[in-house]
């Protein structure tokens, strides 16, 4: 028996609407995910029923506009919440559903109307709608890779992904890597630029729907983990869309683009897995006996569960306070400068889960190291989470910008 | 501040710190940076470690800040003072500890005596001890816990009381107490704290048991005050940091009279302890992985490798900003806790398992975390980073007691698991 009150940390920073709907999601992973979370990267089916579910508690709808029947709730720290949540049951459905509302944040944020217009409505409906912010290139001479493309330092410049303007349209070609949702999205917001030597000026984000003339797809990236969320190449071939689904050049897009980076959502699914690590090695622990008592009541093992509870508590910490900053701007400002670094902090967090997924399967031994037993899929999904965004190195750098101007 | 990061606005997140505390961290942390920078060696007494320099230092940098007020924070309102969250009060031993951890250590003694009387409605007395904190005078005073055969085993909950082994008998309306103390300080004769900067002690919040048998029932707390027949005491006990600003020593009980009325509760006040105590480390040793950093960030600037500045280097920017990282978290991290404590309806009072968990959790992790920021600044500075003058190996040998005070980290972790199920070494 676990005593209750520890597992349910009560944060002092949230608002009572927050704890509810928190309350309500904790609820929902524990009924609908973690029964099946063991078969959820083999089985597609199941992903996209557990999905439609989501669609059902009304979280796809929650942070989309009223005006399109969304319910407006918009706010970092109650995403952040949510993310704990689901990654306790499987982070890639995390992964998968914030996705969307990271494609659709430019067009919220930018009110493009035509784009809103023409999209949102189904994604504010009863069906499954999947949205896929696409930003790392293969990269090649020129670098490219996520390090490049998402490094503030080259604004813009590593992007080779092209927009060209003819009459009314927007002419995309060039290619991605590594998106979520990429192959299974409904609506793709594409990160491209119609001159890399521009840098920021040249930056447009184009908005595409799924099997538009153009678009192809290639095979899923076969990944050690994280498999709930997809992700392949994906190729533009002269796609030509209407150029009102597109923002920018001269900066307007930019703006958007580098508000797309920071986050916490990083730090918060994160949390969620070692809180499940720290359930499930709990259990076991608790369970096995050595030496005539349970692993758990020897000395040693205690000591490293105290340590799996104490970076747990410090991650869950460190993301809802990051996340009340993020929202209030009036007090902390815009997220750029120590805001940014915070958040970059948030996402460093993630290695601690890794550690931590490493420490419970030593504790629980071979077991530990068997798909039935889950733990050793908290490790590989956790991997992946550091490597996101330029990866947990290149947060390091954008921590120290808040302390001193650092070109590397 | 130098940097736009270590401001404390930007340090202390505002739903945990009013506007009005803001005012106050502000003001300590000017304090630190004006008056305890320039004497933070000194307060060692120098490289030949000269007691009266160290003495006289302290004294006068405790002086300084009980003319800012500093004294008479602590103390509640409804006796006069400030009645500051607990929130604030940590963030202040952290602003310390970026100057002198011991500093901030001995800043916080004065109130050790006054907590159990307010705790446990001795109004009388709480009124006397609040009016000497709230006088300009400066005074001093010391707990009481730790025992020869380990202090491991009294501040263990899983003990419950059985293996302290100094007495408290009751006779009439007296307590006659008899045993041997270790670790508390500062302890001495009485008139030793009588000094030019310092008006006294306050006397000791001791623990002892009134029955071992009787388990936690048993355990009791006595105010013994500093002047009491009966004491003797050891030579200070030469440790490897704070050898002045914290200076402990052994304490025998022979016979020393307590009246009833100084009897100031029983196993809450010592458990309580550990909760306040160990969250004091933490703060503390954030604050000094916090001064550890700057003078990193300072140091890495002027220092070249072909031609451009280390910090500038991607290898060491990364393990910059690590460092960062790990202050940061563990800051917003006993601020949580702290603002959970001053909630016990909701979160528990403060001798209550959870809390204990979480304060030992923040302590174990700022701990390490503080080692091994020093650790990697050391590194970064070369030879310069083990010399004398650059403070860093000051700061490294005083953070190690803010470890292992309270029980050092094994027994932290202990205690936050047993948040978690019964675990009690059977």
């Amino acid at each position: 028996m676990i005593k209750d009150y520890a597992l349910h940390f009560p944060p002092v920073l949230i608002t009572e609407e927050q704890q509810t709907l928190h309350k309500a999601v904790h609820d929902f992973v524990n009924r609908e995910i973690i029964p099946i979370r063991e078969r959820l990267e083999d089985e597609g089916d199941l992903q996209q029923k557990v999905r439609k579910l989501l669609v059902d508690i009304g979280l796809q709808r929650l942070s989309m506009p009223k005006e399109y029947g969304g319910e407006g709730i918009r706010g970092t720290l109650l995403n952040a919440l949510i993310c704990e949540e689901l990654s306790r049951g499987d982070v890639g459905i995390a992964v998968s559903l914030m996705c969307t509302g990271w494609a659709w944040k430019p067009a919220i944020s930018g009110n493009i109307k035509a784009v809103l217009d023409r999209f949102m409505p189904d994604f504010c409906g009863d069906k499954v709608q999947i949205g896929c912010f696409a930003m790392t290139e293969p990269g090649g001479p020129h670098g490219g890779g996520g390090c490049d493309i998402e490094n503030a330092v080259y604004r813009g410049t590593k992007l080779r992904t092209t927009a060209r303007f003819e009459g009314d349209e927007c002419v995309v070609n060039g290619s991605k890597l590594w998106a979520t949702n990429s192959g299974i999205a409904d609506l793709y917001c594409i990160a491209c630029t119609v001159d890399p030597k521009l840098g920021e000026d040249g930056i447009v984000l184009a908005y595409v729907p799924k099997k538009w003339p153009g678009l192809t797809v290639g095979p899923d990236e076969k990944k050690c983990g994280l498999k709930t969320d997809h992700n392949c190449p994906v190729y533009f071939d002269d796609l030509r869309i209407p150029g009102e689904w597109s923002i920018g050049p001269g900066g307007k897009a930019a703006e958007l683009f580098w508000a797309q980076l920071p986050g916490v959502s990083s730090g918060a699914m994160a949390t969620g897995i070692m809180q499940g690590i720290m359930e499930t090695v709990l259990e076991y622990t608790g369970q096995r006996i050595v030496a005539d008592k349970p692993i758990r009541e020897h000395g040693g093992p205690a000591e490293t569960l105290a340590d799996l509870a104490m970076e747990t508590e410090l991650a869950r910490t460190w993301y809802l306070t990051t996340a009340y900053m993020c929202d209030h701007p009036e007090i902390y400002g815009p997220k750029k400068g120590f805001l940014a670094a915070r958040m970059n902090m948030a996402r460093i967090t993630s290695e601690k889960a890794v550690r931590c997924a490493e420490k419970a399967i030593q504790l629980m031994g071979s077991y530990g190291y068997v798909r039935e037993y889950h733990v050793e899929k908290y490790w590989r999904d956790s991997l992946m989470i550091t490597l996101w965004k330029g990866g947990t190195r290149l947060s390091r750098h954008n921590v120290c910008r808040a302390y001193y101007d650092l070109e590397i | 501040m130098k940097y736009n990061m270590c401001r404390p606005v930007n340090k202390y997140l505002d739903t945990f710190i009013s506007d009005e505390d803001m005012a106050m961290i502000e003001t300590i942390a000017k304090f630190v940076e004006k008056e305890v920078f320039p004497k933070r060696l000194d307060l060692e007494g120098g490289w030949h470690r000269d007691e009266k320099l160290a003495e006289g230092t302290l004294d006068d940098l405790y002086a300084k800040l009980v003319a800012l007020g500093y004294q008479k924070l602590g103390v509640p309102k409804d006796y006069g003072g400030m009645g500051i969250s607990t929130a604030l009060r940590l963030a202040l031993n952290e602003e310390l500890a970026r100057g002198d951890s011991g500093l901030s250590v001995h800043a916080g003694k004065a109130h050790a005596v006054l907590g159990p009387f307010v705790a446990t409605g001795n109004v009388k007395k709480a009124r006397e001890y609040a009016d000497k904190l709230l006088s300009n005078d400066c005074y001093t005073a010391a707990l009481m816990i730790s025992e020869p055969q380990g202090s491991v085993n009294i501040e263990d909950p899983a003990q419950k009381g059985r293996t302290i082994r100094t007495k408290a008998e009751r006779r009439g309306n007296e307590y006659v107490l008899n045993g041997h103390k270790i670790w508390g300080g500062p302890a001495g004769p009485a008139e030793i704290f009588q000094r030019e900067k310092l008006k006294g002690h306050l006397g000791y919040s001791l623990v002892a048991t009134t029955d071992p048998s009787a388990g936690d029932e048993g355990i009791a707390v006595f105010h013994v005050p500093a002047d009491s027949p009966g004491l003797s005491f050891s030579n200070y006990i030469k440790t490897m940091g704070m050898c002045f600003t914290d200076r402990n020593c052994e304490m025998w009980l022979e016979n020393v009279r307590i009246p009833e009325e100084l009897r100031t509760g029983g196993v809450e006040i010592m458990r309580s302890r550990m909760t306040t105590g160990r969250l004091g480390c933490a703060a503390r040793c954030v604050g000094v992985a916090q001064a550890g950093f700057e003078i990193a960030l300072d140091f890495m600037k002027d220092r070249e490798i072909d031609g451009k500045p280390v910090r500038e280097r991607s290898l060491f920017a990364a393990q910059l900003g690590e460092i960062a990282s790990e202050i940061e978290a563990c800051r917003a991290h006993y601020l949580y806790v702290a603002s959970m404590l001053d909630n016990p309806k909701k979160y528990g009072p403060r001798w209550s398992e959870a809390m204990i968990a979480r304060a030992s959790a923040a302590r174990l992790m700022a701990g390490r975390m503080v080692l091994s920021t020093l650790k990697k600044v050391m590194e970064f500075m070369g030879a310069y980073g083990y010399s004398f003058e650059y403070q860093i190996e000051k700061y490294y040998r005083d953070i190690i007691i803010l470890q292992q005070g309270f029980g050092g980290p094994q027994r932290d972790a202990l205690d936050a698991i047993r948040s978690y199920y019964t675990f009690d070494w059977r």
